[in-house]
């Protein structure tokens, strides 16, 4: 009991309820894929009444049905839309297009009350729901059926699916290369038709699993969990710094009582961080999304567990997952013990496994699934971490007549590993003495160190008071989050564009820009050729009524009308952009560049904003940390007493600090956009960055019409100079509050203070939504 | 030069920590002794302004010269050498990166009055503490005793004319305590070196004065030798059993007991003794002193 208070003392355990909190952020930022919180709990809102309405039929019934109901209500948005149109057009092309649509539609005669007269009253319903919603409701309800429409069409091809394997089981057999006894292409066989039969009878049906998909799907509440272990087995080893080993190791429990006692703390420590992580996430994902009661359905309705071969419901899958993730979590931290013992100095064990996972990571990232190497994908940290995609695997590996799922094989070695160091750990810790020689990487660290600091001896002062920021004050670790947090944000959450998007995009990209009369005329020849297939009509129209020509060139023409009227659909964002730069030429009497709004709505427009939010945050936030050490420092390294009274103690000293704040503050901030800067770059491009900045309509009255003032590239400087003056200020105030509250309290008060700073940026980016 | 203590006050809520102390210091070593709580490191702290006075004149005076020194300011600090008693370090710094931060704060810069650059100066004192083989290794694996060097060195650079060192002893063996002792004594001749120690050998050896603090207050001062030969017949020692230890112990102050042939050989100091005890005259020492004002 003694160890486990002395290492979940207050400062873990708030770390642990920090790490809880931003999981769960976390956790509600890759559901919000870039839409606001409103349209999340509205689509999780309506995807249940949609299951709802379709899961008490047999699966085939709501498959049509579901189909049907789509089918109706995309022909009655779409034949809407063109009677409607006519008070939305812009152009005279348009409302030509209107009008011949009306000749068109009199070939078709088909109108939005006939069709709703038409179709069945289920449709009727869906229809007169979506059209009650507002458009991007309307995208999320059509996307939200397609998603069932394919998870239909999974449930119903289940059963079908499993017999194939079977079946497909009992052909391979009759093949001479498969049939041979005692190799493992047989054997193979035979083990997937006998795991495939467990699950042969299993019926499912559609269900509200929203939330339990996404709980079994995310995986980064497991690499909280072992981020927080290392934060654990750090602790355990604080005795090796504070003196205290020397003592302990000399009482009569100090040796592999305590080692086992400790082996018990990292077993019980890893249940408890991920009974937290694990239950919050898996809360919240029930709050969001419901489904509760569907808990108790097959795990095979998630549509990617449709290989996996034991009968489980989704509620059992779940708590199976917590003890499997449970043991691979505690074994891990057991083989992370061992690495600290072997080693001395607990930062060069840091070093290593920092270095080891960087490895795994590559190694996971380049070695395919189909490689020969692929053990080396499959057993390895990121695999385990990624505990779920790991079980749910079908593959199977042996050799002979053993056969063995990738998964057992994984667990196994892990659990070898895990034993071996375990012993290893607790019968090291018994013999290791505190006092002896010093092992050949701590003299190679020792070399190394001595070198820096024959240069950083002769470093200037300010870097010396950099260095006490970064290093004495450790703060080493808020910069490595920071740096983790810019990429992966900066990452992830990003849109994918439509073909007829990234089309548009390479126009603008080769016709576009300053110079775009190739656009023009492009626009131009096809509203000609519209006009002309307009005109075409008419005449043929005239004919056909005066007999002059058959039905069939009159459809011919009615045709040509048709496919030109798709092609001047096509270019409707180009019309809209010329209207547009007509528009600001007009107003301002500047001539804007033709080029595309979506990479930099992305980066800097509307679709940037929850991206933004989080990066200041957290710049703010390790700016608050690392800065508020820099007058703590002194009293907590006892140094407070012989710098005050120095001659330059005081009011040099003073501005040294700031001067290395300062300097900090810059890097930190220009670390973060860089990274964000350079993601998105890489993802999006940043084309035309001459052009001024007016020429993304998003920015027409942004700020105040400064961007009628500035390049793209002047823009996205304002936009960095904005940012850094955010974070000078939040230097200054922890600065201010650092010196304020002197030696007493600077931790106690840092929470309140960061509360006060998450507010201050909560209030900031309210102001900025206004813009 | 001189270092005035004039009414010298200092109170921690209710607690008095110095009450009224006067004093003046002129070149040479003052040894101050006292307990833990009497007072010395609020003198030290005040002295080195890292604790503000008391409000108006209740807090008293420090004069240097004549002058206030928190009018001098400035000044004054570049004048003074400061060793506290608690190891403060940048633990990850190497000694001379540490030397070399420290020169920055104390500004110093070019050459001093001997012609040598503040990189001499740093390896000079590296040399004189015994740190040359360690000067570019972390602090923070030192010993205590290494640590303790290092805190000796920054006090010593600049060649401050006043001297302030609080336990500069602690957590050195024999050899390093006689060498910085032969050390200090050799620059007492233009300095002002005030010694705060536990270790009453220390100031015996090399104190021009000594101060004792008991209470906030100067209880007594005086060379080594005038206080030592205040003590004479308040020291003697009386031989008896083990049994007779405690009884002694609770009436009289009782210091070193040695063993003998004939029993235990109790050292008593104080100004009402046993009869039968037998003074002692010629091998009084400070220690005695220290009993008699302390225990």
């Amino acid at each position: 009991m003694g160890e486990v208070k002395r290492v979940f003392h207050k400062k873990m355990w708030i770390l642990i309820a920090v790490a809880v909190l931003g999981n769960l952020c976390l956790f509600l930022y890759s559901e919000l894929a870039g839409r606001s919180f409103t349209e999340m709990f509205f689509a999780a809102g309506q995807y249940q009444k949609l299951v709802e309405r379709y899961e008490n039929m047999s699966l085939e019934q709501a498959q049509e049905r579901l189909g049907t109901e789509f089918g109706n209500i995309r022909k009655y948005a779409k034949i809407l839309k063109q009677e409607n149109s006519q008070e939305e057009t812009k152009n005279t092309a348009q409302n030509e297009m209107q009008n011949s649509r009306t000749a068109e539609n009199a070939v078709q005669k088909q109108t939005s009350e006939e069709l709703l007269s038409e179709v069945d009253e289920g449709s009727r319903e869906m229809i007169a729901y979506h059209q009650s919603l507002t458009a991007q409701q309307q995208t999320q309800l059509e996307l939200q059926l397609k998603q069932l429409r394919s998870k239909l069409e999974y449930l119903n091809g289940y059963e079908a699916s499993i017999d194939t394997v079977m079946a497909n089981a009992e052909n391979m057999k009759r093949f001479r290369i498969f049939s041979k006894q005692n190799t493992f292409s047989y054997s193979n066989i035979l083990r997937t038709a006998q795991d495939f039969e467990r699950v042969q009878n299993v019926e499912l049906k559609l269900d509200n699993d929203k939330g339990a998909d996404a709980f079994v799907h995310y995986n980064l509440m497991y690499y909280i969990a072992a981020a927080l272990m290392v934060a654990v087995i750090y602790s355990l080893f604080d005795e090796r710094e504070n003196g205290m080993w020397q003592i302990v190791h000399n009482t009569p429990n100090g040796r592999t009582v305590l080692a086992l006692k400790r082996l018990l703390l990292l077993a019980g420590g890893s249940f408890a961080i991920l009974f937290l992580l694990y239950g919050t996430t898996f809360l919240t994902a029930m709050l969001l999304y419901g489904g509760v009661k569907d808990l108790a359905n097959p795990v095979q309705t998630f549509v990617d567990f449709g290989k996996f071969t034991y009968t489980l419901s989704k509620g059992a899958y779940i708590l199976r997952l917590f003890f499997l993730s449970w043991f691979i979590l505690a074994a891990f931290s057991i083989i992370l013990w061992a690495l600290f013992m072997a080693f001395r100095n607990r930062n060069h064990t840091l070093i290593c496994t920092a270095a080891f996972v960087g490895i795994e990571i590559l190694v996971y990232q380049k070695i395919e699934v189909q490689s020969v190497y692929n053990v080396f994908h499959y057993i390895n940290v990121v695999s385990f971490l990624k505990i779920s995609d790991l079980y749910s695997t079908y593959i199977n590996w042996g050799f002979q007549n053993y056969v063995f799922s990738v998964f057992s094989v994984a667990l196994f070695f892990l659990t070898v590993c895990g034993l071996f160091c375990g012993i290893f750990a607790v019968m090291r810790y018994a013999a290791m003495r505190p006092n002896t020689k010093v092992s050949l990487l701590s003299r190679m660290f020792t070399a190394v160190h001595g070198q820096y600091q024959r240069v950083f001896a002769k470093y200037p002062v300010v870097l010396k008071e950099l260095h006490k920021l970064v290093i004495t004050g450790k703060a080493l670790w808020a910069v490595a989050a920071l740096i983790i947090i810019a990429a992966y944000f900066s990452t992830t959450g990003q849109i994918t564009f439509t073909d007829a998007q990234k089309e548009y995009d390479k126009m603008y990209l080769e016709h576009g820009g300053k110079e775009y009369g190739y656009i023009e005329d492009y626009v131009q020849e096809r509203l000609e050729a519209y006009r002309q297939a307009q005109e075409a009509l008419e005449e043929a129209a005239a004919a056909y009524e005066a007999g002059e020509i058959e039905l069939k060139e009159y459809t011919a023409a009615v045709s040509v009308l048709q496919y030109q009227r798709q092609v001047v659909n096509t270019i409707q964002e180009y019309q809209s952009k010329l209207s547009y730069a007509e528009q600001i030429r007009e107003t301002t009497g500047q001539e804007i560049w033709l080029i595309s709004d979506r990479g930099y709505e992305e980066i800097f427009g509307k679709y940037s904003r929850q991206r933004e939010f989080i990066l200041i945050l957290a710049l703010v936030t390790a700016i608050m940390i690392i800065v508020s050490e820099s007058i703590a420092m002194e009293y907590r390294t006892g140094m407070y007493q012989i710098v005050h009274s120095a001659p330059n103690g005081r009011a040099a000293v003073m501005r040294w600090k700031i001067t290395a704040c300062v300097v900090l503050t810059i890097g930190l901030t220009a670390a973060v956009y860089g990274i964000d800067i350079w993601n998105l770059h890489h993802i999006y491009g940043m084309p035309y960055l001459a052009a001024p900045a007016l020429s993304l309509t998003f920015l027409e009255n942004a700020w105040g019409g400064l961007a009628g003032h500035v390049s793209i590239s002047g823009w996205l400087m304002i936009l960095l100079l904005v940012r850094l003056v955010v974070a000078l200020f939040t230097m200054t105030a922890a600065m201010l509050v650092s010196r304020a509250i002197g030696k007493k309290g600077n931790r106690a008060l840092m929470p309140a203070v960061l509360a006060g700073v998450i507010l201050l940026v909560w209030i900031l980016h309210q102001v900025t939504q206004l813009v | 030069m001189e270092l005035q203590l004039e009414g010298l006050s200092k109170t921690y809520g209710t607690v008095q920590a110095l009450r009224k102390v006067t004093y003046t210091f002129k070149p040479g070593i003052y040894g101050i002794l006292g307990a833990n709580g009497a007072g010395k490191s609020t003198m030290i702290n005040l002295i080195t302004d890292n604790v503000s006075r008391d409000s108006g004149s209740d807090g008293g005076k420090i004069l240097y010269d004549g002058e206030d020194i928190l009018k001098l300011g400035k000044r004054f600090r570049a004048i003074v050498g400061y060793m506290p008693q608690q190891q403060g370090f940048y633990e990850d710094f190497s000694p001379k990166a540490f030397l070399k931060y420290m020169a920055e704060v104390k500004g110093l810069k070019g050459k001093n009055a001997e012609g040598k650059t503040v990189n001499q100066q740093i390896d000079e004192l590296l040399e004189v503490v015994n740190l040359t083989g360690v000067a570019h290794k972390k602090i923070g694996g030192f010993s205590g005793g290494m640590k303790q060097r290092v805190l000796l060195a920054q006090a010593l650079l600049g060649n401050p004319k006043i001297l302030i060192l609080d336990e500069p002893t602690a957590g050195l063996d024999p050899k390093e305590r006689i060498g910085i002792r032969n050390y200090i004594a050799e620059l007492s001749k233009d300095k002002i070196i005030l010694f705060a120690t536990h270790v009453v050998s220390d100031i015996e050896c090399i104190a021009d004065h000594v101060l004792l603090i008991k209470k906030g207050q100067i209880v007594a001062t005086g060379t080594p030798v005038e206080l030592i030969e205040k003590m004479q017949g308040k020291v003697a020692e009386i031989t008896c059993t083990l049994d007779d230890v405690g009884a002694l112990q609770a009436e009289y102050k009782v210091g070193n007991i040695r063993q003998r042939k004939n029993g235990l050989a109790l050292r008593l100091v104080g100004d009402i003794l046993p009869k039968e005890a037998v003074p002692v005259e010629d091998n009084i020492d400070l220690e005695d002193v220290y009993l008699y004002y302390f225990e």
